[in-house]
């Protein structure tokens, strides 16, 4: 017997991913889902935003990796609340997995939440997780292509960082390319050039992190 | 590697569906993919034979139905599929362009096959 169904693959992530979403809203909690490759630089950029929002904000971590915690002891020496999620060789973080963290967190004390996902130009963009906003990381040295050659990941973005903005001059990188081919899959994307480094643009991505907190 | 985790989703619907209908198999499930959901059918096929096994939709017949990205133009009101993923009109390359189908990832159909 044949039966119609109409199921959306996707389904049992959307509903844990609708229930965060729904949780931090009533919490007054935002949430950013930091993607990009390893080595981008999502924990210095996330750094990077702490110490210009600390001020502001009472701000928590989740550091996505497959193995191990370097990230969240980097966090954690900032003193900022951080919860390591190991996904155990699982390329992804998947809405569940933040439901079960969420807890640790006392979500009546933080405004805003970074995740950052495990370092992945791919999968990590199939799988909402009750964020507020998303935010692709994608450095210089990686290449002007990747924007090309990975377009799912930048076409769900909210903001696109162009990290290590500083070695331009050293990468035949061309950062129109990027932002045409990252206009072509998803034309309202926000594009900033920033360096953790120097700490050149990062202003501009704080406002844009503060146009999307709650309150 | 995320299909994995995609391919288990499928499974346990279609083994929920089966329980629910009080069937004793399910012997087919039909799959629709749009071509800019980053979903693999070849990935699904592969792992779907590794996490069926043992249950009710073990053996079951995955068939895909590959649904292409289509855009009509808000400039030049051209309908026309997309060769590749760029949203961009293919007839008069503006960025104006309404997504009509390509995002699709769901479950049409399934057979059962109900106790005796």
């Amino acid at each position: 017997m044949e039966i119609k169904v109409i199921h959306h693959i996707m389904e049992w992530n959307e509903d844990h991913s609708n229930e965060i979403k729904k949780n931090l809203a009533d919490k007054g909690v935002t949430m950013i889902n930091v993607m990009g490759s390893p080595g981008a630089g999502k924990t210095s950029l996330i750094t990077a935003l702490i110490a210009r929002l600390r001020e502001d904000y009472r701000i928590g971590v989740i550091e996505g990796d497959i193995a191990g915690k370097i990230d969240a002891e980097t966090i954690a020496s900032l003193g900022i609340p951080v919860v390591q999620l190991n996904t155990d060789g699982a390329c992804h973080i998947e809405a569940m997995s933040i439901e079960h963290i969420l807890p640790d967190f006392d979500l009546d004390a933080l405004d805003l939440i970074f995740v950052e996902n495990i370092g992945n130009l791919v999968c990590p963009a199939e799988f909402n997780i009750g964020e507020s906003a998303r935010l692709a990381i994608l450095s210089i040295p990686e290449g002007d292509d990747k924007v090309a050659k990975y377009p799912l990941m930048f076409s769900t973005t909210d903001a696109l960082a162009l990290n290590k903005y500083d070695m331009l001059p050293y990468f035949d990188f061309d950062p129109a390319r990027v932002e045409n081919d990252a206009r072509d899959v998803n034309p309202d994307v926000e594009i900033y050039p920033v360096s953790t480094r120097t700490g050149e643009g990062l202003d501009a991505l704080v406002d844009w992190v503060k146009g999307i907190v709650r309150k | 590697m995320h299909e994995l985790a995609i391919t288990q989703g499928i499974v346990n619907f279609a083994l929920d569906e089966a329980a629910r209908r009080g069937a004793e198999k399910v012997t087919a499930l039909t799959v629709s993919v749009g071509a800019l959901s980053g979903i693999v059918p070849d990935c699904i096929e592969t792992y779907f034979a590794l996490v069926a096994e043992g249950t009710l939709a073990e053996g079951a017949k995955l068939t895909f139905r590959r649904i292409p990205a289509r855009v009509r133009c808000i400039d030049c009101n051209a309908e026309s599929e997309l060769p590749y993923f760029r949203l961009r009109c293919p007839a008069c390359t503006s960025r104006s362009v309404e997504l009509l189908s390509g995002r699709e990832a769901y479950i049409e159909s399934m057979e059962i096959e109900e106790k005796e």
